[in-house]
């Protein structure tokens, strides 16, 4: 198959295992997403798939051919992979100009060629600087630059590690479009290192949550945001609220919790009378004057596109049970203030059994 | 990076290898203790009157370690003493050579009786005592520079010097461990000053009046008066009696510069050639003329200065004997810490 | 137990991760490793003979002694270098005073002196006899030594003086580099807290250049640890003069061999000593924001002790002892250009230069090799093969000559097998023995510059070369060479300086009538004639002076943002 595959790689550093047993694949003109707290072991997946890294267990195959296979000894060389990629700090080369940066992996480019990487070198704006050196360069600037150099020679695949974290706010959410935009345009497959979920979330087409070195779970953005599999996902991908519970029957679409009946859109195949967990993301609450739940406002926190309240419930089921609730920050009202809402099953899921010691 | 290597290593092979070559017939390859700037003429000579070429190295040290590590390199050795010439043949590192030619030409006492060595000149071990503050007869044996008397009034070159580690080694030879060793104390108790700078250091000491008797080889002396380029070493030479000492006793001591032939030779009969051209007439003269030396060869003339030092009875004892008792000689200065002499006012 | 099998299991594949490949690099610096580390196993292996009673009377005589003095010469001349060296560095490179553009290259040229020169430079006019002692006598009136007291140049407080002079450029180069490339803005954090610029100097700027500060100063240790030359011209018992005792005046190989190995052992904990405590310093450059250095400009008082501060060193260890050869060179020129002086000068710059460009490419190919295998037993080899530097020359000259005679001996019986003619000695009996000796003891300079400077480009440079499709041959050349080039410049000044000085190893290693100009001034200074062969002397220290000048002029473009415009 096409695109970058990895089955079964393992690596540990000084018999300190960080990658334990992971295979995914990455389709051509797919961008895929490694997300993970600093650590967990991405970006020594991404330093394995370029072959910076001596592969110690396990398959890497780029477009058909297996490039790493120490059960049969082949370890072909970064060189000879024709991967592209972007380190976070950007390692561009100080003593080259940027022309000559971007030129580096084609020294016998064909004149076609040459004047596509013109062309791609103007459409970024950077046909100014065509001639300076890296340091003379804001971080916008240099971020484009890593980003042309690693697709010049035309990779197969694309390896990102943490593209955009050296990067202003204000800055990073254009440099991402413009970055996607040219990463459609390519058709390359890459995959992409980050532990900005914000960042998996908008870019990727599929997210990898690691964590110690596992793959926690494997999903386009909507599925980790909405259905994480475990607690660890869904507090790593935002706020949540944590519940335990027991599965109802399948028809009803309700968990049973500790605050009481709560609609449920996921419920993995769960069967009646299972002991289970829910997480209900704070978007999932409603504020309704008829709602079944009643609480009292303990803090109120203004977040700009949201206001985020923790509550506490006052109802007989559940009653001090505290939840993070997000409202329209239009909603007028105060720390004390008692208030009633529903949950809407849209950010409702069962998940797997909290791991004792989980969670951020 | 790595081509540029390869090259580079190959071309010096290429350039340096074929440049090296110094076997050919018709040569003789020297290491040499003695200085080039002192042999030079004398090398001139004997390839003008053979046609031999002499290829020469001048170190005065790792000669011995050389010669075992590429055997065959060199055919023959000349030394400045019998120190290293002794633990040469100590080393079996030498050839027995059989030459009428050397055999009259050399006492016997002046080569090793096997052939393995050869003398081919001779220096005294003297005192060079101050005109100005000593009276004549007042220091007349090396037994004289440990006397109390003369507390103060003594210079002489580092302790570990060879030619100082000889002369102790035949005060040892003669008179013992002991006695060799009162008397290395005694001297260091008469100390000018901490030991140190050449034979000539000490002259230039006593005509500056920092001490009043030194030690030092004869030839020092000859080329000191004669020095047209350095005015200044004549005045120290002037300021200085030359005294051969233990002329009522066991003579002075002498040492030799010498010859021999390495075990591996690849131009032994040319190693040989040299070395019976340099006991020859024309070779002796001129060490005699130009070096100050005392020619071994028997009736070939002194230079006229040296003449006028008159006569000396040499201490006769057999060379290797001496240089046997080096390594105890050696370890004496260390016991007596003659080095670290420290002035007591 | 899943979790003992899965321990198990990692330990197992990390014992299995070095993942020794023997690939050219590998196998290229493990096989020069081992021709440079040759004779210092030589050494070593010749240390393992009995050396018959030689302790017992080292022991209950000179060996403290040996200790007591080496370990002062070490003291005064580090203290010493480190003085003049750092704070020389400082007051250039963080100061505005008048003579300053000069100062800076001029304090480097007494790294063209050397040392036993210098030390008999100073003797002739500082000893009883000569000129200063004289001209105080006859302005005084006295007459003995006993009237008087006047430091004793001959002396170990003599020896520290000269090789404080000649040896602290090693300090000032390495501590000069560091201020350029420290960042101001630690200093300027520092002066906000509240600290002026001397304590700002004491609590930040010297503790950051540390680490280049003690690479200089082990520099120079290890030259005077293995002095000969000065120590031996002034009776100083040291315990270099001790090995040459045992072995020339004992006649006990073995037993110098011994010596010198203890000595090795010495600088071996030395430099662990220096490793360890630089163990956390393995930063990068990552900053781009470099701003101008802010040179403190110094009020006229100051400013006058900052130039006698930098010109005291440059007179007493150039000027002073170049103009005394000036003028024995005037006087006794004939004898030194009678001899076929020019020739003497060629052979210097050829042996050096070959030295220098050879000990550059195989050190830069080493480091490199070593970062790449990322391998501790691989580096571990290459830091010993540098230890060359702390063997006293005439014993790592007897080094060389063991495994050389076996390879020469070896290729005479084979091309004597193969082409029936014996080659002779190809490699002993050639200046190849002198550069492979020259080599054996400069890698420590161009090694530890290449790894030091190799140290600075990030790991993510190689990289990013590499899947640009670069293999690491390509990489070294492209990426790494020129941004490591000024560095290399610099060692490669260090070794061709060297070489022009190095005696020792080139008057036993040399071949039949080569003589290089420290080897004719050797065979007269050896007679105590320094002033017949003084235009050699002054011709080593001459040819030193241009490539100093480069050394200066590479340094000041290691200040980062500087070197980066370089190669449009």
């Amino acid at each position: 198959m096409s695109g970058l595959s990895v089955a079964g790689v393992s690596h540990a550093y000084d018999g300190n295992k960080v990658v334990r047993e992971v295979s995914f694949s990455v389709a051509p003109g797919e961008l895929a997403c490694l997300l993970g707290p600093s650590g967990c072991g991405k970006t020594t997946l991404l330093r394995l798939a370029a072959g910076l890294e001596p592969l110690q267990q396990g398959t890497i195959t780029i477009d058909g051919t297996v490039v790493a296979d120490p059960a049969r000894g082949t370890q072909v060389p970064p060189e000879g992979r024709g991967v592209g990629l972007m380190f976070q700090d950007y390692a561009l080369f100080p003593h080259l100009t940027i022309m000559e940066n971007i030129a580096f992996g084609i020294p016998k480019a064909s004149p076609e060629r040459m004047a596509a990487i013109q062309d791609a070198i103007a459409q970024m704006g950077m046909a100014a600087y065509q001639d300076a050196y890296p340091h003379t360069l804001s971080g916008g600037q240099q971020q484009r630059v890593a980003l042309l150099r690693a697709l010049a020679p035309e990779p197969r695949i694309l390896l990102l590690d943490e593209p955009f974290s050296g990067l202003d706010v204000n800055l990073r959410t254009q440099i991402r479009e413009e970055t996607l935009s040219v990463l459609k345009r390519s058709g390359v497959a890459t995959l992409m290192v980050t532990h900005d979920p914000q960042e998996a979330l908008s870019m990727a087409d599929r997210i990898l949550v690691m964590n110690r070195g596992k793959i926690e779970q494997l999903g386009t953005p909507r599925e980790i945001y909405q259905f994480p599999a475990t607690e660890y996902v869904a507090r790593f991908v935002g706020d949540t609220n944590i519940l335990p519970g027991i599965v109802l029957e399948s028809s009803y679409d309700e968990v049973m919790t500790s605050i009481g009946p709560v609609p449920c859109l996921s419920m993995r195949g769960l069967d009646f009378g299972t002991d289970a967990f829910i997480s209900i993301r704070p978007e999932s609450f409603e504020l309704d004057p008829k709602g079944p739940f009643q609480a009292q406002i303990r803090s109120i926190t203004y977040g700009g596109q949201y206001v985020s309240l923790e509550v506490e419930l006052l109802g007989e089921i559940g009653r001090g049970q505290r939840l993070r609730i997000h409202t329209n920050p239009n909603s007028r009202i105060d720390v004390d203030e008692h208030i009633r809402f529903r949950v809407i099953p849209d950010f409702v899921t069962v998940i797997e059994d909290p791991a004792p010691n989980g969670g951020p | 990076m790595r081509k540029i290597l390869l090259l580079s290593a190959l071309v010096l092979v290429l350039a340096y290898g074929l440049a090296g070559k110094a076997f050919a017939a018709g040569e003789v390859n020297l290491y040499s203790y003695r200085q080039p700037f002192l042999i030079k003429p004398l090398l001139d000579e004997f390839s003008k009157q053979t046609g031999i070429k002499v290829n020469v190295v001048f170190a005065n040290k790792g000669m011995l370690e050389k010669i075992r590590a590429t055997p065959g390199a060199a055919d023959a050795i000349l030394t400045s003493d019998i120190g290293s010439l002794h633990d040469m043949d100590q080393a079996r590192l030498l050839l027995p050579v059989r030459s009428r030619v050397l055999e009259s030409n050399i006492p016997a006492i002046y080569r090793h009786p096997g052939g393995h060595w050869f003398g081919l000149t001779l220096r005294g071990r003297v005192l060079f005592v101050s005109k100005a503050r000593l009276k004549p007869g007042a220091v007349t044996t090396y037994e004289d520079l440990a006397d109390p008397k003369m507390k103060g009034r003594v210079c002489i070159r580092s302790g570990k010097h060879v030619y100082n580690v000889s002369l102790i080694a035949s005060i040892i030879a003669h008179k013992g461990e002991a006695a060799a060793k009162k008397w290395l104390q005694g001297v260091k108790a008469n100390l000018a000053r901490k030991p140190g700078g050449n034979d000539r250091a000490q002259a230039k000491a006593i005509y500056a009046g920092q001490c009043d008797v030194g030690v030092a080889n004869t030839y020092y002396m000859g080329k000191m008066a004669t020095n047209a380029k350095k005015p200044a070493q004549k005045k120290w030479a002037a300021s200085i009696q030359l005294i051969f000492p233990n002329q009522h006793g066991r003579g002075t001591h002498v040492n030799i510069s010498g010859a021999a032939v390495t075990r591996h030779a690849r131009n032994r009969d040319n190693a040989v050639r040299l070395i019976e051209f340099l006991s020859g007439d024309y070779a002796q003269k001129l060490y005699a003329a130009q070096n100050f030396e005392y020619p071994v060869k028997p009736g070939v003339p002194v230079h006229p200065l040296v003449k006028s030092w008159g006569n000396f009875k040499a201490d006769t004892i057999d060379l290797a004997t001496v240089a046997k008792y080096r390594t105890a000689a050696s370890k004496l200065v260390d016991q007596v810490d003659f080095n670290n002499f420290r002035p007591s006012n | 137990m899943s979790t003992i099998a899965e321990n198990l299991k990692t330990t197992m594949a990390s014992r299995f991760r070095p993942a020794f490949r023997l690939d050219i690099w590998t196998g290229g610096v493990l096989l020069i490793a081992i021709l440079i580390a040759a004779p210092i196993i030589a050494v070593i292996a010749l240390a393992l003979s009995p050396s018959e009673g030689i302790w017992s009377h080292l022991l209950s005589t000179v060996l403290f002694r040996y200790i007591r003095t080496t370990w002062g010469l070490m003291m005064g001349v580090g203290a010493g270098t480190l003085l003049i060296g750092v704070g020389t560095a400082w007051l250039v490179t963080m100061c505005r005073f008048p003579g300053r553009g000069v100062f800076e290259w001029a304090l480097l040229l007494p790294l063209a002196m050397p040392a036993y020169i210098i030390a008999y430079v100073y003797t002739d006019i500082l000893e009883f006899a000569g000129p200063v002692q004289g001209l105080l006598r006859g302005a005084f009136g006295w007459t003995t030594g006993r009237d008087y007291w006047f430091p004793e140049i001959r002396s170990l407080g003599g020896a520290i003086a000269m090789m404080t002079l000649v040896l602290y450029p090693y300090v000032y180069l390495l501590a000069r580099v560091a201020f350029l490339e420290q960042s101001v803005c630690v200093t300027e954090v520092s002066r906000t807290l509240g600290r002026g610029p001397w304590r700002s100097f004491f609590t930040v700027a010297l503790p950051l250049a540390r680490p280049a500060i003690v690479v200089g100063l082990s520099l120079v240790l290890m030259e005077a640890l293995n002095d000969f030359g000065t120590v031996d011209f002034f009776a100083i018992e040291t315990f270099t003069t001790g090995i040459y005792d045992v072995w020339l005046n004992m006649n006990s190989r073995s037993g110098a061999a011994q010596l010198a190995t203890v000595a090795l052992l010495f600088v071996v904990l030395l430099i662990a000593a220096e490793r360890w405590a630089r163990r956390g310093q393995r930063y990068f450059h990552t900053t781009t924001k470099f701003k101008p250095l802010p040179g403190y400009r110094l009020s006229p008082g100051t400013g006058a002790l900052a130039i006698a501060a930098c010109l005291l060193p440059i007179v007493l260890g150039f000027l002073v002892p170049t103009g005394v050869l000036s003028l024995y060179a005037w006087n006794f020129y004939e004898e030194s250009l009678s001899a076929n002086f020019f020739l003497f000068v060629r052979h210097s710059l050829t042996l050096s230069a070959i030295s220098a460009v050879l000990a550059v490419a195989i050190g830069l190919f080493m480091a490199y090799g070593v970062r790449l295998s990322r391998n501790a037993g691989l580096r571990a080899i290459s830091q010993f093969a540098s230890l060359g530097y702390a063997v006293p020359g005439a014993v790592l000259a007897v080094g060389v000559m063991i495994p050389m005679g076996k390879l020469d001996l070896g290729l005479q019986t084979l091309t004597r097998e193969l082409w029936g003619v014996p080659t002779g000695l190809l490699l002993s009996g050639t200046i190849m023995a002198v550069t492979y000796g020259y080599l054996v003891r400069f890698l420590a300079l161009s090694y530890g510059t290449a790894e030091a400077s190799l140290s600075k480009v990030t790991p993510n440079m190689d990289g990013a070369a590499r899947t640009l499709g670069l293999g690491p041959g390509k990489t070294l050349w492209r990426v790494h060479f020129p941004l490591v080039r000024g560095s290399l410049l610099a060692a490669g000044v260090l070794v061709f300086v060297d070489g022009m000085k190095e005696l020792t190893m080139t008057i036993i290693l040399r071949p039949f009538n080569y003589e290089t100009l420290a080897t004719f001034v050797h065979q007269f200074a050896s007679n105590e004639q320094l002033e017949e062969s003084a235009l050699g002397a002054l011709a080593i220290v001459a040819s030193g002076i241009l490539p100093i000048i480069i050394l200066s002029a590479s340094i000041r473009n290691t200040r980062p943002g500087q070197s980066a415009r370089q190669g449009t």
